[in-house]
């Protein structure tokens, strides 16, 4: 099968922008599977799935609605990603974006929401990205690992907001009556982000779009999203190159955490209107920081390959929920179906490295040997274009043991040679 | 290459079978009992027709309920599972269905899952949990046919189609707690704790008054763990609890089980609350606070039933059976034990022992006027349970209820533009006559204006607005009357009661905002203080300091007002030692309580509520409290047979029953931080003020500004009074 | 009244609750710490530990003997474990992303289970504390080290018990040189996957056993999401252990003590500031990184992990 797609590059390319629906379509047999187990009808369990999260405008707009915060989270994953550090504190960052934006609504419920909205979103950015900062600067200048570090601050944030929100900034009625659930009190309508009435759907996920072009464009169009990249994919020999590994390090993660900040604000102004908690992290971010990885996987890791990626992952959500009213099975199964599908889609994706392998084998038949044996990414040396959108970065997503890596990035220009690498996880 | 074939043909295989279910259409409904659980029978797919006709009798009843744990959690989520069960069982899975999504930790897709519910034409929609109020109040008003309920709260928000409920658990949890420092000997409990928010809060703060309650001297130890999920920790704290000399213990919400566990092991006695928690350990589950919503919503379903959708909000007390104290046979209960936490439970039933106020008087036995059934509404500024203004004006309201047979009270709270800024007194007055009020009072002055247009508006239905002139200035239509008491004459009561016991010679009161009411009030304080300081006290201050700070509002609003801890807590730190609280609310004793706390001597005098001492007894000098139970009967009596005629009523005390709130309209109650002495100067003015030998309005009196307003030897009018436009000559603080 | 900390019977307390906080952390991290020594990161042993957790409680409740639920807790976590090896080594996923992945099936797979097989929440008389003649009946140390019950005694046995398999034999010998240098291990004929896959089954049969000291000797019940987060501080803390077993002991160690000393300070009604628990909650989170940033410096991690390795040509 392999060799027919390598004979048809284009068949081949829609193999791997189609890989990962196909991977979830095949969880989602196993799931049915489970479901018949329960004695639901899965047929009908998926219709209903298909229906949740497609079936009504509504619908749509619900499924929108979820997808905007993993997009935006995912984006800064992305970035994270890219410079090799894994950013498990979305969850975190999420709710330290969040805080001040909401603080800042409150605190001026009078101001005009043309000043209001911009300055919280931009609270919001700034939140997140110094929660974000934190385990960049420990992992940079104290060598702490940042899976450590941003599973740390995650609980450190939550248990922050749940201090916040029982006590300085309750809503004034909750301190009042004697439920004192918990929550701000509601913004002044006049902030809420512009929406598409009568849905949900609100302006939030046209700036998550607007914000996968501009990450695209900063990582492969600018100077700084080239050293993020290139310390990602080899710091060893950044190093060597005069990039400062540890001023770009901070910069991703910090980046990173500003994403998932702004998805927090933008959770408040265009979805929640307040902040409430119920004592966890994923009741107020709905799991958007975890969620958030898994879409940007989904994207592979590409800014805009992320935008598909968090609809599909969106849709599932908001599609499972409805599968399980209609069905009344365990919300169990749901979380069990999520994770079948993560696993079979991260899992598929190594038929779409041998497929770039063959293909580059295929080219190396033709040119040079090169260090195509080692996977440097024969796609990559194309200029980014729009075009090369999926298929081709995705082509090149073989990564290298980064011992061998190292060896092959002894000078600069290899870096360069790779840019649309995919960085494995350091 | 094999496992490349095999994931196609997992893939073609899967495509397949969401192809079939695309066609599959009408299998739906035969389906679906195989999917159920539990017993939990339903169809999830409603015909279209059902869902076009919510409401009509056929069929069965159905209910959807969106819960944030899971339905077997032995606690919150599970005790409305069991309920709706229950229901089922007596009702019949023919006449009643039930479907739920349980775990909706996450607001937003629970916010999705009610909506969903709601468009399926379920004829009941229950968010069970206080996080999804806002998402209901969002979706509510789109599916003005449908009735949603949620919980744990009083809040329907004023919309028509919401039901709102509360359990009481601090009741349970008094009880809870005079049993377990009725079985304690080491004189320390134990309580884990999720979060300290909410119904957790309340049940452990009742367990503390409970404990405290029957041994003065008791230690409760609580631990908050900072999760509702971490068994782990959760039990680990029992066990800290346990080392740290507690032998007994309770907790709240679904993370305990484990620590139960701890409690067998150790074997000291566990209280369970929410669900039973008997069966996780047999032999030292001593009693469990159950909730028991069958009745709840057994009412709601039929005011359904009958075409009401909502406006009302329901509480599960132990006088109502439901909460119910559900003992453990198995447990050896010592008689003496069982009989203190009866006697708390029948106690707090009837209304003698009020859980976090200690003993209160008997609510007085008035002779039940015969009259029509009434429904009249009642709208509060600020949350019925303020320990202010607004729950003193909610009980007058409740006065009327337990005395005019077959009256029933419609009751918003919080109407105002911080809290409920989508709310308006019109919207409110609207649900209040669709649901059938012919009577509604609107309890606060900042009503006045809108309270005029609705009165235009439905001319047939009666308005009282307490505490605005309108009918007095001739304003008002013939269907709007004013109810206000004379609170000015307590206040001055209250302003001798500060100048007996100031040491310092400095009085502070903390004012809400200004108008004619509040400076009158602030005045009569000031009159009443300078009275006694001059004539009563045994060393008079030569110059006795009076300021006033405004906050800017009834309440407390963060960003809006000025903050009341913090003008209290600036009053004590220069020299002020008695502050007198003029707001709604009870910053003023609370702050002097932590004061004292630390060994400051300092005193407070809160306002308008009976019990609002409780907060602190030993700084409180006294409250001067409103009672509207007496004269809201004579009106709601007057208008039920129909004899009510507009009026301007400005009541005086019943200076013989000064206490009783069933009898007088404003009253004082004295503080335990008064001393003998200080009483009985006290009583000496309190008598002459009511033989009318003392007036503390008579001249000279003159304004800030130094102009003269009541010459010597005159004494004020009442018109003077009312319309005092500035603040007087010796009170520092502004006017305007 | 923060002198109320320093009385014996505190101390003793916050020494016993920590040992006890510590043993799920123990079992989990140096299971993950074998995988993570061979270059795979396994980010699902949350879940591995909910689903072990489950087996050794339904198995307990049925048969009677919290053996068999030990037995039943290893089969079920190495079962977990294979199905990790099998996505990481030989489907060569992301590893982060996969064990996420891994962790939402266990956290519902377990919850679904515990709802068909059981429906509600029971407990069951598991692992009780044991105390060890003649030692138990030192003074201080007795009661601290030696009145515990059979798991804690396991997972404190487990730390040396790894230092030798990981520093004195060849297995120990094979997993680091594959999480060094996967290549120059395969060209020594050592097999790269083979190892790979027995280090995550085996940290996928002691996330098993983690689970277990919770169901069945801590707690002694079963819920869902027992867990609750047990499993991501676990992996955290083989990070802060540096990758040895006696730094996975120490952070262990550190963290539960720290975490029932905020436990003793609200059961003591010691005041805090604000009045805010959650500040005393947060404790062992941020102190758990402070300690780090002042010791990490000289720490290397296994330069393989995380990255995925497939033989050269």
């Amino acid at each position: 099968m392999i060799d027919f797609l390598v004979r048809y590059p284009r068949l081949g390319r829609l193999f791997d922008l189609l890989l990962p629906l196909l991977a979830t379509l095949a969880a989602l047999a196993v799931g049915a599977i489970m479901l018949q187990l329960l004695g639901a009808n899965p047929f009908v369990a998926y219709r209903a799935l298909l229906e949740g999260a497609f079936g009504s405008q509504n619908a749509l707009a619900d499924t929108i609605v979820r997808a905007t915060p993993l997009l935006l989270v995912g984006l800064g994953i992305c970035i994270a990603f890219r410079a090799g550090v894994i950013n498990i504190g979305g969850e975190g960052q999420f709710i330290a974006g969040a805080l001040p934006a909401t603080l800042l609504g409150l605190s001026f419920p009078d101001a005009p929401a043309i000043i209001i909205i911009p300055a919280a979103l931009l609270c919001g950015f700034l939140g997140g990205a110094v929660w974000g900062s934190i385990p960049g600067l420990l992992k940079a200048y104290f060598n702490v690992n940042e899976i450590l570090s941003t599973i740390m601050l995650n609980i450190i944030a939550v248990q922050f907001m749940n201090f916040l929100l029982r006590g300085p900034m309750i809503d004034p009625v909750q301190l009042q009556a004697a439920s004192a659930i918990p929550q701000t009190a509601r913004l002044n309508p006049a902030f809420d982000l512009p929406r598409w009435v009568p849905t949900r759907l609100h302006a939030g996920a046209l700036l998550a779009v607007v914000l996968a072009v501009v990450v695209y464009i900063l990582l492969w169009r600018t100077t700084t999203g080239y050293r993020i990249r290139a310390v990602g994919f080899n710091p060893d020999a950044s190093r060597y190159a005069g990039i400062n590994v540890k001023r770009n390090i901070v910069l991703a993660l910090l980046l990173s955490g500003a994403f998932a900040g702004l998805a927090g604000a933008v959770q408040v102004y265009g979805v929640s209107h307040r902040m409430i908690t119920d004592g966890s992290a994923a009741g107020f971010t709905g799991s958007a920081g975890f969620n958030g990885i898994v879409a940007a996987l989904f994207g592979k890791l590409h800014p805009l390959g992320a935008i598909p990626a968090s609809f599909i992952f969106g849709a599932l959500i908001v599609g499972a929920n409805s599968l399980q009213r209609a069905m009344q099975v365990p919300a169990a199964l749901i979380t069990a179906l999520n994770g079948l599908v993560v696993v079979f889609v991260v899992c598929s994706d190594i038929f779409s490295r041998r497929l770039a392998r063959r293909r580059q084998i295929g080219v190396a038949e033709v040119g040079s040997k090169g260090a195509g044996a080692q996977g440097g990414g024969g796609a990559g040396e194309r200029p980014p274009t729009a075009a090369n959108v999926g298929p081709p970065d995705s082509a090149s997503a073989q990564p290298a043991p980064p011992a061998t890596a190292a060896k092959v990035g002894a000078t600069i220009k290899p870096v360069a040679h790779v840019a649309g690498q995919e960085a494995s996880s350091d | 290459m094999k496992r490349t074939l095999w994931l196609s043909l997992l893939l073609i295989l899967a495509m397949v079978l969401v192809a079939c279910g695309g066609t599959q259409t009408d299998t739906t409904t035969e389906e679906q009992p195989a999917a159920t659980e539990e017993g939990a029978a339903e169809e999830a797919a409603p015909t279209e027709e059902e869902a076009a006709a919510p409401e009509e009798a056929a069929g069965p009843f159905r209910v959807a309920v969106v819960m944030p744990s899971g339905i077997n959690d032995l606690a919150f989520s599970q005790s409305m599972f069991d309920a709706l069960t229950a229901i089922q069982n007596e009702m019949g899975a023919d006449n009643f269905e039930f479907v739920y999504s349980e775990n909706m930790f996450v607001v937003e897709d629970a916010a999705a899952a009610l909506r969903d519910y709601a468009s399926q034409g379920y004829d009941l929609v229950i968010g069970h949990g206080s996080q999804y109020g806002s998402s209901l109040q969002e979706i509510a008003p789109d599916f003005p046919d449908t009735s949603f309920a949620w919980g744990t709260t009083v809040d329907t928000f004023g919309i028509a189609n919401i039901y709102a409920y509360e359990a009481r658990s601090e009741e349970g949890g008094y009880v809870n707690g005079v049993l377990a420092a009725n079985l304690s000997t080491s004189n320390t409990l134990g309580v884990v704790g999720p979060i300290e928010t909410g119904d957790a809060k309340l049940y452990v703060d009742g367990f503390v008054a409970g404990a405290k309650a029957a041994k003065p001297d008791i230690t409760v130890n609580v631990n908050y763990i900072g999760s509702f999920s971490d068994i782990a920790l959760a039990t680990e704290a029992a066990n800290t609890l346990v080392g740290a000399g507690a032998d007994a213990l309770t907790g709240t919400a679904q993370m305990v089980v484990g620590a139960i566990g701890v409690a067998e092991e150790s074997n000291v006695p566990w209280f369970g609350t929410q669900s039973s928690q008997t069966s996780l350990a047999p032999s030292v589950v001593v009693a469990n606070q159950v909730y028991d919503w069958t009745g709840v919503l057994n009412t709601i379903i039929e005011q359904v039933k009958a075409g009401t959708l909502g406006g009302e909000s329901f509480a599960l007390t132990l006088e109502n059976g439901g909460l119910v104290m559900d003992y453990n046979p198995d447990y050896a209960l010592p008689e003496a034990a069982k009989a203190a936490a009866d006697e708390a439970a029948a106690g707090i039933a009837a209304g003698t022992i009020s859980v976090f106020g200690g003993e209160t008087a008997a609510p007085a036995e008035e002779p039940a006027a015969e009259a029509a059934p009434l429904t009249f509404g009642m709208i509060l500024v600020g949350p019925k349970n303020d320990h202010g203004w607004s729950q003193a004006q909610a009980e007058g309201g409740q006065f009327i209820v337990d005395n005019l047979p077959g009256s029933e009270m419609i009751l918003f709270e919080s109407l105002n533009s911080a809290d409920k800024p989508e709310a308006t007194l019109e919207g409110v007055v609207d649900d209040m006559v669709a649901s059938g009020a012919t009577l509604i009072f609107t309890t606060s002055d900042e009503f006045e204006e809108d309270t005029l247009a609705v009165a235009q508006k439905y001319p047939d239905i009666v308005f009282i607005n307490s505490t605005g002139d309108d009918a007095k200035t001739g304003e008002a239509p013939a269907n709007l009357g004013n109810v206000m008491s004379r609170m000015e004459d307590m206040k001055a009561v209250a302003g001798c009661a500060a100048a007996l016991a100031s040491q310092t010679g400095n009085i502070g009161y903390l004012g809400p905002l200004i108008n004619f009411e509040t400076r009158r009030l602030a005045s009569s304080v000031f009159l009443g203080a300078k009275y006694c300081n001059e004539n009563l006290r045994a060393e008079p201050f030569d110059d006795l300091g009076f300021t006033v700070t405004w906050i800017g509002f009834w309440f407390n609003i963060p960003g809006v007002t000025l903050d009341p801890s913090e003008v209290v807590t600036s009053f004590f730190d220069t020299g002020t030692d008695v502050v007198l609280s003029g707001i709604d609310t009870t910053e003023a004793i609370d702050i002097a309580g932590q004061r004292a706390a630390q060994g400051d001597t300092v005193y407070a005098i809160p306002y308008d509520y009976i019990a609002a001492c409780d907060i602190a007894p030993d700084v409180c000098l006294g409250v001067p409290f409103f009672s509207w139970g007496p004269a809201y009967l004579n009106i709601a009596t007057a208008v039920a047979n129909g004899t009510w005629e507009q009026s301007w009523d400005w009541l005086p005390a019943d200076w013989d029953n000064l206490t009783d709130p069933a009898l007088t309209n404003v009253g004082w109650i004295s503080g335990p931080a008064l001393t003998e002495e200080m009483q009985a100067s006290l009583d000496q003015f309190i008598a002459g003020m009511a033989s009318g030998e003392i007036n503390v309005w008579t001249g000279p009196i003159n304004l800030q500004d130094g102009t003269a307003y009541i010459a010597d030897g005159a004494t004020a009018t009442d018109d003077e009074i009312w319309y005092l436009p500035q603040l007087l000559e010796g009170m520092d603080g502004p006017s305007e | 009244m923060i002198s109320q900390l320093f009385t014996e019977a505190v101390l003793i307390g916050i020494l016993t609750s920590g040992i006890r906080l510590a043993t799920p952390y123990l079992f989990a991290s140096i299971g993950e710490m074998f995988g993570q020594r061979s270059g795979v990161l396994n980010l699902g042993v949350e879940g591995m530990m909910l689903m072990g957790a489950f087996a050794a409680f339904y198995v307990t409740l049925t048969t009677g003997s919290p053996w068999l639920g030990l037995l039943a807790s290893i089969l079920v976590g190495t079962l977990m474990g294979l199905a990790m090896a099998v996505i990481s080594v030989t489907f060569q996923a992301e590893q982060g992303i996969s064990g996420i992945g891994v962790y939402l099936f266990g956290l519902g797979m377990s919850e679904l289970l515990f709802k068909k097989m059981l429906g509600t929440v029971e407990t069951v008389s598991g692992f009780r504390p044991l105390a060890i003649p003649v030692l138990s009946d030192i003074p201080i140390i007795g009661p601290i080290l030696f009145q515990q019950s059979a798991m804690v005694y396991l997972a404190y046995l487990l730390v040396p018990v790894a230092w030798f398999v990981l520093y004195r034999t060849t297995f120990g010998l094979k997993i680091r040189a594959v999480g060094e240098n996967p290549a120059a291990a395969d060209s020594l004929g050592v097999s790269v996957k083979r190892t790979r896959y027995m280090t995550v089954t085996l940290g996928g049969a002691l996330a098993g056993v983690a689970g277990a000291s919770l169901s069945i000797a801590l707690l002694n019940v079963f819920q869902q999401n027992l867990t609750s987060g047990i499993g991501f501080i676990a992996v955290a803390l083989v990070y802060f252990g540096g990758w040895r077993p006696y730094g996975v002991l120490f952070g262990a160690l550190l963290f539960s003590m720290v975490n029932a000393l905020q436990l003793w300070i609200q059961a003591l009604n010691i005041p805090i500031p604000f009045d805010a628990s959650e500040l005393l909650i947060m404790m062992p989170y941020v102190l758990t990184i402070l300690v780090l940033m002042f010791s990490a410096g000289r720490v290397r991690k296994p330069s393989a992990l995380g990255a995925i390795y497939e033989r050269g040509t």
